[in-house]
């Protein structure tokens, strides 16, 4: 019987989650961390109590030995930990071996989530491996369980966002030089997690932290960070099985859905806290991080494919009504390129909204930061576009989607240094003194000189309008090429063939 | 089982990988998938597997479109590629256990199939051992296995045979031909041609991401019959036998196997008729004159360029 609910569970189980800690146990990588680990452990131990004496007289060996403690395993969970699940990832992905599990029953977020089990579970193994020692500090004074339980369990979210950061930046195919990039990049997100880590669990012991967790003063930041730890880690968990999902799936609305929940969670808790503490820096800092997400998307937009094959056709609903959604949300520039825009479009909306229904005085309100930000995301919106009319118009059609995004950055960056240079060679006028028309092609511009706010932001709109209606027979034909695979069959506009990627 | 590959075409930028190709075929056979080096054939096999759309035509298996419906025909191919990807600190039977987990194949029934198809694939010995030691030859066993798994009625098998040693290349043979009894229709790839001409009762010819032939191997070969080739046996030297055969018209080679001499006659059976005449007529006493099978060598050089897509 037993057996049998046994046998019951395992087949539950995640196989990616078997298989990794499978591997895990006969390798010798974490024996050997483990082992270090421990005696690491007891070194710190050793040393603290040998030393107590003297600490112990202001009661702050316990907490002083916990922080040592914390930051041991911090080390082990996030620079070793994120660096062994993202580099097998990193080479299963390149040596193809993920394309292996895309013709069984498993689905991308199935591979990744049981990644994160995995990593999960050897997280756990790790953090209780520590527990004795860390609940032994408590006996030392300094410092009480509330707290230590606490910094824990804010240490293990911390470690599992890090993993989950180090598979998503495992999850692209790449060379040596990019996988190279990519693996610094990580470390020095890791170590710069490692060192706020550590100071804030410092100063959070410092505070007497255990001695606030009655209070809603707590629990309502705590669970406002919580809450967007998670979120995040819910992106990257999206982003990382989108990356990783064969190139002709409809890999987009999973993504776009959730950035869909992130804008109204978000938006939501900000509404809250704004009404609490009548701070519109909060409404400001909404709106730039929703422009900057909703830009980025954009970007990505720009790489996706331009024409919908039978895979994605055939997932089309038939019903007109369910098609406008669908376009939004399913793979495809214009759809992403839409919503992207569309949800800028809202963002903005629902900040003015605010703004204008807020019962607080509006006087309180007077930047202009938010005009720059705006400005910002205009010019990027705007070399997208052009840079997707300059791909029709010169490239073949058969060329790489990522090509677009390419031009973008190549057009950004002749933009902000070809006038620049032409004025000061040519027109011989001082760096200092060059005239500010000189720097519009520049979206930084705005936030290095204030002044150029009016006239940057005009520019860019006229831009975005003159660009926008270049780009419209290109929209429409895909707003119309977007037909389930039955109407497209007896369509003879739509004869184009799906490109690589 | 009905394979039917529909107006296949996938083109990667410019390059026209598989151009416009269309091939079937059934259960119980094992067809060979010719073509030399970046002629299309690996392109067309994943496309088949499901892992690559294709830019236009469609793959049906039984009917089952594997553009329209990927989750179904994945349920219904065993694709084995032309390499192992390594898994360290990984076992035979935990990799395959893993797989079986992959397929959905529960508790005990995954354990039986997991043991089975170890027994099948020679591998309940070694299934212990870490599949990063084991060699070329074990390993495409495993790969064979994971293949296996989930019992599927075709097996796309891409280069199967390559950097096999004699005896590995035997034993893949047999379990090929096994398979194949057990009424599961199988595409494979190879560049040892004399190995799929032993196993293959039909083949189908690339080149350039275009097809060239496609049919039984009599098909094919009766489709290209420029040269006959014979044996022919005499009571007098075969040295002698040779020079008199090189004086006759329409005898472009020959050679001594041994036994014999083989010539390579231009044309058709006439033609053979009419040299075994000429041979008589000049009173060679004639033994044997055994007609033999054209080799699927001779075809693929017959009908490739060598050139790439």
């Amino acid at each position: 019987m037993a057996v049998g609910v046994l046998d019951r569970l395992g087949d539950m189980a995640n196989p990616i989650a078997v298989k990794e800690m499978r591997q895990a146990v006969k390798g010798r990588i974490l024996t050997w961390m483990l082992v270090c680990f421990l005696m690491v452990q007891l070194v710190i131990m050793g040393i603290g109590m040998l030393t107590s004496e003297y600490s112990g007289a202001d009661y702050q060996g316990g907490r002083t030995l916990l922080s040592f403690l914390l930051l041991a395993l911090l080390v082990v969970c996030l620079l070793f930990l994120p660096a062994i699940f993202g580099l097998r990832l990193s080479s299963e992905r390149t040596e193809g071996r993920i394309d292996l599990l895309f013709i069984t029953d498993m689905s991308p977020y199935s591979v990744i989530w049981g990644k994160t089990l995995a990593a999960m579970g050897l997280t756990l193994l790790l953090f209780s491996a520590s527990m004795p020692f860390v609940t032994l500090t408590y006996l030392l004074r300094g410092v009480d369980l509330p707290s230590i339980f606490l910094m824990m369990g804010l240490n293990f979210v911390v470690v599992v966002l890090a993993i989950q950061a180090a598979l998503f930046l495992a999850c692209f195919p790449g060379g040596l030089i990019s996988r190279g990039i990519r693996f610094l990049f990580g470390l020095g997100g890791a170590f710069f997690l490692l060192s706020m880590m550590t100071s804030v669990s410092f100063a959070m012991l410092s505070s007497g932290i255990g001695s606030m967790l009655g209070t809603w003063d707590f629990w309502a930041p705590a669970l406002t960070v919580i809450g967007f730890l998670l979120l995040g880690m819910g992106l990257l968990f999206v982003l990382s099985a989108t990356a990783i999902s064969p190139a002709s799936a409809n890999r987009a609305p999973v993504v776009r859905l959730y950035l869909l929940l992130i804008w109204l969670c978000s938006s939501v808790c900000c509404l809250l806290w704004f009404l609490d503490m009548r701070d519109y820096g909060l409404l400001l800092a909404w709106l730039i991080c929703m422009l900057i997400l909703f830009s980025l998307c954009f970007m990505a937009s720009l790489a996706e494919r331009q024409s919908y094959g039978v895979r994605l056709r055939s997932k089309i609903p038939r019903n007109r009504l369910l098609r406008i959604p669908a376009f939004f949300l399913y793979s495809g520039a214009a759809g992403g390129i839409s919503f992207s825009a569309g949800m800028i479009a809202l963002t903005l909306g629902a900040f003015y909204l605010a703004l204008f229904f807020s019962p607080y005085p509006r006087w309180a309100f007077n930047d202009d930061v938010h005009l720059q930000v705006l400005t910002c995301c205009l010019y990027f919106i705007c070399y997208g576009l052009t840079a997707l009319m300059v791909r029709r118009l010169f490239f073949p059609p058969l060329s790489s989607n990522s090509m677009t995004v390419t031009i973008a950055l190549l057009l950004l960056a002749a933009g902000s240094l070809i006038p620049f240079l032409f004025a000061w060679v040519v027109f011989r006028y001082p760096v200092d003194r060059i005239p500010d028309i000189w720097y519009l092609g520049n979206p930084l511009i705005v936030f290095i000189e204030k002044r150029t706010l009016e006239m940057t932001l005009t520019f860019t709109q006229i831009w975005a309008a003159v660009i926008l209606g270049l780009n419209g027979p290109w929209f429409i034909r895909q707003i119309r090429n977007f037909k389930p695979l039955e109407e497209a069959a007896h369509d003879p506009a739509i004869s184009q063939p799906v490109e690589t990627e | 089982m009905l394979v039917r590959a529909v107006n296949l075409k996938k083109y990667f930028k410019t390059t026209k990988a598989v151009d416009d190709i269309s091939f079937a075929f059934s259960s119980g056979q094992i067809v060979g998938f010719v073509g030399p080096n970046g002629a299309g054939k690996t392109t067309t096999m994943r496309i088949m597997a499901t892992m690559d759309e294709p830019t236009d035509g469609d793959v049906f298996l039984n009917g089952i479109s594997v553009q329209q419906y990927p989750e179904q025909a994945r349920r219904m191919v065993g694709f084995m590629p032309d390499s192992l990807p390594e898994y360290r600190d990984v076992t035979i039977e935990d990799y395959l256990d893993f797989f079986a987990r992959a397929f959905g194949i529960r508790c005990n029934r995954r354990h039986q199939v997991v043991q089975g198809i170890m027994a099948f694939t020679n591998l309940t010995g070694i299934c212990t051992k870490y599949i990063n030691t084991l060699s070329k030859g074990m390993k495409q066993r495993v790969s064979l296995a994971r293949a296996l798994i989930h019992d599927p009625p075709m097996l796309i098998l891409d280069e199967p045979a390559a950097g096999l040693d004699p005896r590995a290349r035997i034993e893949l043979r047999e379990l090929l031909k096994a398979l194949a009894e057990q009424k599961k229709a199988i595409l494979v790839s190879s560049h040892i041609l004399s190995e799929l001409a032993e196993i293959c009762d039909s083949a189908i010819f690339i080149e350039k991401g275009r097809l060239l032939r496609a049919g039984s191997l009599d098909e094919i070969a009766g489709q290209d019959v420029v040269r006959s080739r014979v044996l022919i046996r005499a009571l007098c030297p075969d040295r002698e036998l040779q020079v008199k055969l090189l004086q006759i018209p329409g005898i472009c080679q020959t050679r001594l196997p041994g036994k014999g001499v083989e010539a390579d006659i231009e044309g058709d059976e006439k033609d053979s008729c009419a040299v075994l005449s000429q041979l008589v007529g000049w009173g060679v006493p004639v033994v044997e004159y055994k007609p033999l099978k054209v080799g699927l060598e001779d075809i693929f050089m017959n009908i490739t360029k060598g050139e790439l897509s």
